[in-house]
């Protein structure tokens, strides 16, 4: 097979949506040749084909043919009382079809991500909110307090490309100031320090609350977390451009995460009232930021409806799948994967459907298994980047002679 | 599919033709003037009852993009959980599919998304291509991005900028240029809170006036049909009538369009400090010849303000009714804020604001200068258009609402002494052919033969003008009839339109280093083309004239 180089590809796998992702592909294996970055080149290369990977579709664990395994979908959709449609990965075109199939079938609908989202919903639909994007954080952003414990790890390119960048339009080199609120790693720490000017404020990530509200406070002690405060102080005084980054996905389990983000949301509303300042929250993996949009231009929702006789209701408690799952509320659960390599957990006491690329794997072999193309490898698309405001073109460099995902999903209305 | 609409009362001002009896042959989805012997009609309607008019555009509606979608999720309390089919969302912020039912239940078939954020044009088109029905298009937001800003800021020539307007306008897909507080957002971004029609931007040491001069010539040189469209600075703020005339002469006597005009045609003048100033800019608009305006009416009634001037939208947070808000700083492109806003009639600010757009309409001779909006939904939701029509056409409905709002506000108005009621010939003006003559979309907004079938027919034994701009008795999208009777029959897909104008390719090297030193995306992906706006997007592009040709 003649070798093919395709550059400048978008890996989807990640909230920030990289576009300088250059790719060899030859003889149906791909590789990534340019990024320094090994956990991406890692989590990229591992979508390719192996002798693990599930390349036809399956019906109770034996092969079959795409028409029989959508056939027998069908079959199943129209057999069950309650259906829901969870949604682990998709593109654009695929969550349109996805909530077209849910508007038919009288589907509940929900995103894998979604219980980390409704923190940062309820800030918009509750208080005031400033917010921010990735190329205004490269190119402005003079200080930066990043909160939580995990950011980095879920964008492993953030501080290459954005907080510590080769060029910015208004900040020196080794200028920015990054205090790092929370417990991180020291990798994480060091890797800062490379560029960054870098302070450290090790707290418990619920203490974030009182930590900010502490900073508008006098503070006398002589303490190294108040000389930290002071010096956090001075620098907010001086800033031109503040931006807050966190994932509310960090702050999950210490059981108060709506009232860290609310923290931190508030802290930066209130520096407007002086200087300029903005929050960068960190999300958009799996496709979730996609699935938000499109949902909410759909239907008025991000996630957490269901279709019912024509319309859509909505309802953060009763249409959470997962747990319908696992209260087998609902007997049919159709899972759509094309973009995680987690293995699903399945329910053996209801029927599953999963609908995924060929490296998913499954807690049990579902009822119904129709392998498809991941968007940016295997087809043209498009996904939503952490900020929600930049939208990618997905190419795709692998031919499979695989359908995709938004393809299964029409057959099956 | 051959119709025959028999017996029209026909509207059609482009073609001068007000309330004549004709007949109209569709076939194809276009107009035309016979059709061959062998061929048969498919349907003959009569319409001697009915009045026909070219199908309605909208130039400036809200209806896709970050914004919109931020607006939607703001507000599940107003979401209409029974009173709507298909969706909960709510009236101002309609789902996609409910947008495109709402403006073909209405009879309009062509809507202009006026704020589309070059970077969130992926977006913005995606989310109109799933409002059926009707056509669409996109205003492409330039003048507070920085790659402008430092062209600017760097005295390169008017040609390097008609260049990169030429760019914007091909990449992002968009039929027109919009400037949203020239030069204030990105001043807002370096935290300066105002910027006046002759104030330097700190940074880029560059005044809103050569921001509006700079990018109207371009749009004149290039040969875009539609003037640069213009939300002029200080919007909201008393006394602003003054810098909106201002913006207005930046121009320099080239096309403009200053859009939803009534909120920059405020005066300061009273014990209120707070006056209307219609008269000077109606005055203004009459006298311009280059100069066309939409108003942006507002309705009093809870609504939801979405706008790309983040400057004037955190400035007005605290007035946010719920006391909810949000803004956001993008891309180093633009910026956008939503604040929703009850308007009351017992407000005098507000009312007085009704009284301002209704006098601006009023007083504007020429009905193919002004257009009939609420800036949706800023001033109100398009849904109220028939409402509005009706203030327009019957004056003493207009009056008995005058007379239902604060004496100080009939003091400070005077709308009671105008004694205009439009005619159908100018709301059809306004509505059809005015629109479409400035977006240069030439096969809209009229009857002529080759023209595209998008009609509208409405029952002329409606004694009731708002119930029969409501809904009209039939729509005709594309030569299929799409409503019948109220009620959906059929659902069809519209375009994208566009304009493409042609430009110094090499224009591409100095963004392709500006994208790749800054940017957080390639230039390339930046770029949408006309096949991924088909296949990705689920649109397809129609191309309309830049008929000039470029000059520079």
């Amino acid at each position: 097979m003649k070798k093919i180089i395709t550059k400048e590809i978008t890996c989807p796998f990640c909230p920030l949506l990289c576009d300088d992702v250059n790719i060899t592909y030859k003889n149906k294996k791909f590789k990534v040749n340019n990024l320094k970055n090994k956990e991406c080149v890692k989590k990229f290369e591992s979508f390719n084909i192996n002798n693990k990977s599930s390349l036809t579709p399956k019906i109770k664990n034996k092969v079959s043919s795409y028409n029989d395994a959508i056939l027998k979908s069908k079959l199943l959709i129209k057999k069950s009382n309650e259906i829901g449609i969870l949604n682990r990965g998709a593109d654009v075109a695929s969550i349109r079809s996805a909530i077209n199939l849910c508007s038919q079938i009288n589907a509940n609908f929900d995103h894998i991500n979604s219980k980390y989202f409704f923190d940062n919903m309820n800030i918009v639909q509750r208080t005031g909110f400033v917010a921010t994007t990735l190329m205004e954080v490269k190119n402005r952003a003079d200080t930066i307090l990043v909160f939580g414990n995990n950011v980095f790890n879920k964008a492993p390119r953030l501080i290459e490309k954005i907080l510590a960048p080769d060029s910015s339009l208004y900040t020196k080199k080794n200028a920015r100031k990054v205090f790092l609120i929370g417990q991180f790693s020291q990798k994480d720490i060091n890797n800062l320090k490379k560029n960054l000017q870098v302070i450290n404020v090790k707290i418990k990530i619920n203490e974030i609350p009182k930590f900010l509200e502490s900073i508008n406070s006098n503070i006398n002690k002589k303490d190294r977390l108040s000389k930290i405060l002071a010096t956090l102080k001075t620098t907010l005084q001086k800033s031109k451009y503040v931006t807050a980054i966190y994932s509310s996905s960090d702050f999950f389990s210490t059981g108060i995460s709506g009232d860290i983000v609310n923290s931190i949301t508030q802290f930066i509303c209130n520096l407007n009232t002086t200087i300029r300042a903005a929050c960068l929250p960190i999300a958009g993996n799996l496709g979730d930021a996609s699935n938000n949009q499109v949902a909410t231009w759909l239907t008025g929702f991000p996630v957490r409806f269901k279709g019912v006789d024509g319309i859509f209701k909505h309802d953060r408690e009763a249409y959470d799948v997962t747990k319908l799952i696992e209260n087998r509320e609902i007997d049919l659960a159709i899972h759509l994967n094309s973009l995680s390599l987690e293995k699903i957990n399945l329910n053996k006491k209801i029927k599953n459907i999963v609908i995924g690329h060929p490296q998913t794997t499954c807690s049990s072999p579902p009822d119904i298994f129709i392998p498809v193309g991941i968007p940016g490898i295997d087809s043209d698309g498009i996904m939503f980047r952490t900020d929600n405001v930049v939208s990618m073109p997905l190419k795709s460099f692998r031919d499979l002679e695989m359908p995709l995902l938004n393809q299964v999903i029409d057959k099956m209305v | 599919m051959i119709i025959e609409l028999k017996n029209a009362n026909v509207f059609d001002p482009q073609n001068k033709i007000f309330n004549k009896k004709k007949n109209i042959l569709i076939k194809d989805g276009k107009i035309v003037n016979k059709i061959e012997s062998n061929e048969k009609l498919s349907k003959s309607i009569n319409c001697k009852d009915k009045i026909v008019m070219p199908g309605a555009i909208d130039l400036h509606t809200h209806i896709g993009g970050g914004k919109v979608n931020i607006a939607r999720l703001m507000f599940p309390e107003f979401h209409d959980e029974f009173l709507d089919k298909y969706d909960t969302t709510s009236i101002t912020t309609p789902s996609t599919l409910k947008t495109g039912l709402r403006y073909i239940e209405m009879g309009y078939t062509s809507c202009f998304e006026p704020a589309l954020l070059p970077i969130n044009a992926r977006q913005a088109h995606s989310e109109m291509a799933d409002i059926p029905f009707i056509d669409k298009g996109g205003y492409a937001l330039l003048g507070n991005d920085e790659f402008f800003l430092g062209l600017l800021a760097n005295k390169s020539s008017q040609s390097a900028i008609n260049d990169y307007v030429a760019f914007i306008l091909n990449a992002t897909q968009s039929i027109g240029i919009k400037v949203v507080n020239p030069g204030g957002i990105n001043a807002f971004k370096f935290n300066q809170r105002s910027l006046n029609v002759d104030e330097k931007s700190k940074h880029y040491n560059v005044t809103p006036r050569e921001v509006v001069t700079k990018l109207s010539k371009a749009i004149y040189d290039l040969g875009v049909p539609h003037p640069l469209h213009v939300h002029a600075s200080n919007l909201g703020i008393p006394g602003n009538y003054l810098s909106t005339i201002e913006t207005i002469k930046a121009a320099n006597g080239l096309p403009i369009h200053v859009t939803h005009i009534q909120f920059n045609s405020y005066g300061n003048n009273g014990d209120k400090r707070f006056s209307s100033a219609a008269v000077e800019i109606s005055e203004y608009i009459n006298k311009v010849e280059n100069l066309t305006a939409d108003v942006g009416q507002i309705m009093f009634g809870q609504t939801v303000t979405m706008s790309g001037d983040s400057m004037a939208q955190h400035r007005n947070h605290s007035h946010a009714h719920p006391k909810k808000w949000m803004c956001m700083d993008i891309e180093c492109d633009a910026g956008c804020g939503v604040v929703p806003f009850k308007y009351e009639d017992k407000n005098f600010v507000n009312a007085l604001q009704w009284a301002i757009g209704l006098e601006i309409f009023l007083l504007t001779k020429d009905p193919s200068k002004i257009f009939l909006t609420t800036d949706h939904p800023n001033g109100g939701p398009f849904t109220s258009y028939p409402h509005l029509i009706k203030l327009l056409m019957d004056r003493s409905f207009r009056n008995d609402i005058l007379e239902t709002l604060p004496k100080t506000v009939q003091d400070h108005t005077i709308l009671k002494s105008l004694k205009r009621e439009y005619t159908l010939n100018e709301i059809a003006i306004m509505t059809r052919s005015a629109p479409a003559k400035i977006l240069g979309l030439e096969k809209k907004g009229n009857l002529s033969v080759g023209s595209d079938a998008d009609i509208t027919i409405y029952d002329k034994n409606k004694k009731d003008i708002e119930e029969m701009f409501s809904s009209p008795s039939m729509v005709i999208k594309n030569g299929e009839i799409v409503v019948e009777n109220g009620r959906i029959k059929k659902y069809v897909w519209g375009n994208t339109q566009t304009v493409k104008p042609e430009y110094d390719k090499s224009i591409e090297k100095n963004l392709k280093r500006f994208f790749d030193k800054y940017h957080t995306m390639k230039l390339e992906n930046y770029i949408i083309n006309d096949n991924e706006m088909e296949e990705q997007i689920g649109s397809a592009v129609r191309v309309n004239e830049c008929k000039y040709g470029r000059k520079n």
